[in-house]
């Protein structure tokens, strides 16, 4: 009996959006509830632990974003054929995770000093760091994909990331990262994922 | 199995989670530990620039998170089946909340501004943690915090929480099954055994 699966998450993509893109990869079907912020103060108190996204799973409700994704990406195998792969993607979504923090922090910054500061960091320092990797992650598989000779989650949280740093004032310059250009093609033209990112609801991030 | 090295520096740190699992599976690894000295001599070896690093089978892989997901599936500390490494993923989310709370404690030098997020810390921070974690282990129903044996939530949850109990003793006061939780995963004869030898 395959499970029921319902999404419940703000509408926009924010830290959200990677389990969104697993249901399309995977073409399951599941109930993706949006919530608008407006309605929030009365939906806080029937969440597992006060936050957003849960995921319900036949009635079970289950918190915290990457937990949900790396059940998913398994549930759906889409998490890596080996627990060297389920690694390896793992670090790869550790460092994407690590930078969308920062710039999550940079973004929101109000002391102008600081801002620039950090932006400096950012720009300088930990971009760089996290792109090289997944560069030279990128370089050493033939098969386009990050880890492995098919779509992974790392995959679609590369995806994910980039379209946060357009979306915060282009932070990045793929330009700069030849792969990763070629990465973001070749995942953004799979059929499944290319359907959902037409008709998904445009919204700020 | 394959052959492990963990590479850290020589202390507790972020490798200690590591180096309970390995104690708690009674599986073999090289605790390779580096000084200050050494350490610089080794970096440029890393794929991030940074410890803990796991070598498996000689080949290195760096961040903590990832490879204690990994070490945990391959010592049989993930539980049961997606729903329970769901489970575990979400204490481990939970407690990724908490430390960078911890992590400022640590690199704050000023004493006052110390003594103030120490203070934080014990009362705010750790009651919105621990009522989390105190409502994981009531859904649960067993002493344990997923399923009914040690996993990795149990680890990662003991460890933190060594940091939290020498800035107040009296922590866990509140949170009966919480108290209980750490016991059993001290009482487990493998982890007891390493604890009393340990650095």
């Amino acid at each position: 009996m395959a499970k029921k699966f319902v999404y419940h998450y703000f509408n926009i993509k924010g830290r959200g959006e990677i389990p969104r893109l697993l249901f399309a990869a995977a073409g399951v079907e599941y109930t993706d509830d949006r919530i608008e912020f407006s309605d929030w103060p009365n939906i806080k108190g029937t969440t597992p632990l006060g936050a957003l996204p849960y995921l319900e799973v036949d009635g079970q409700k289950f918190p915290e974003s990457v937990a949900i994704a790396r059940y998913l990406a398994n549930e759906f195998g889409l998490a890596g054929k080996s627990n060297l792969d389920k690694l390896k993607i793992d670090v790869l979504v550790d460092q994407m995770i690590l930078l969308r923090e920062s710039a999550v922090t940079m973004h929101f910054e109000k002391d102008e000093t600081k801002k620039v500061e950090l932006m400096k960091k950012f720009k300088e320092e930990q971009l760089p760091k996290c792109f090289g990797y997944i560069e030279k992650a990128l370089s050493e598989n033939s098969s386009g994909f990050l880890v492995g000779d098919q779509l992974t989650w790392g995959d679609l949280a590369l995806i994910d990331l980039d379209d946060m740093l357009h979306n915060f004032g282009n932070l990045i310059n793929l330009d700069n990262f030849p792969k990763l250009t070629a990465h973001k093609k070749q995942i953004e033209a799979s059929p499944q994922i290319s359907t959902y990112l037409k008709h998904r609801p445009v919204t700020s991030h | 199995m394959p052959a492990f090295r963990l590479h850290y520096f020589d202390s507790r740190g972020r490798a200690e989670i590591a180096r309970l699992m390995f104690n708690a599976a009674g599986q073999e690894f090289d605790d390779v530990r580096y000084s200050k000295e050494e350490w610089p001599a080794f970096k440029p070896k890393t794929p991030l620039g940074q410890l803990p690093v796991l070598e498996v089978d000689g080949e290195l892989y760096a961040e903590s998170g990832a490879i204690f997901n990994y070490l945990a599936r391959e010592l049989g500390f993930y539980g049961n089946g997606n729903i329970e490494a769901l489970q575990i993923d979400i204490v481990i989310g939970i407690a990724k909340d908490f430390y960078p709370n911890l992590l400022k404690v640590f690199y704050t030098q000023e004493e006052q501004a110390k003594k103030e997020l120490i203070q934080k810390l014990v009362t705010e921070d750790a009651t919105q943690f621990f009522t989390k974690y105190e409502q994981l282990l009531k859904d649960n129903g067993s002493s344990y915090f997923v399923g009914n044996g040690l996993t990795l939530a149990d680890i990662v949850v003991y460890d933190v929480i060594e940091y939290l109990l020498p800035l107040r003793a009296d922590i866990l006061e509140p949170f009966p099954l919480l108290q209980a939780n750490r016991k059993t995963v001290e009482s487990n004869p493998r982890i007891a055994a390493y604890l009393k030898t340990r650095k």
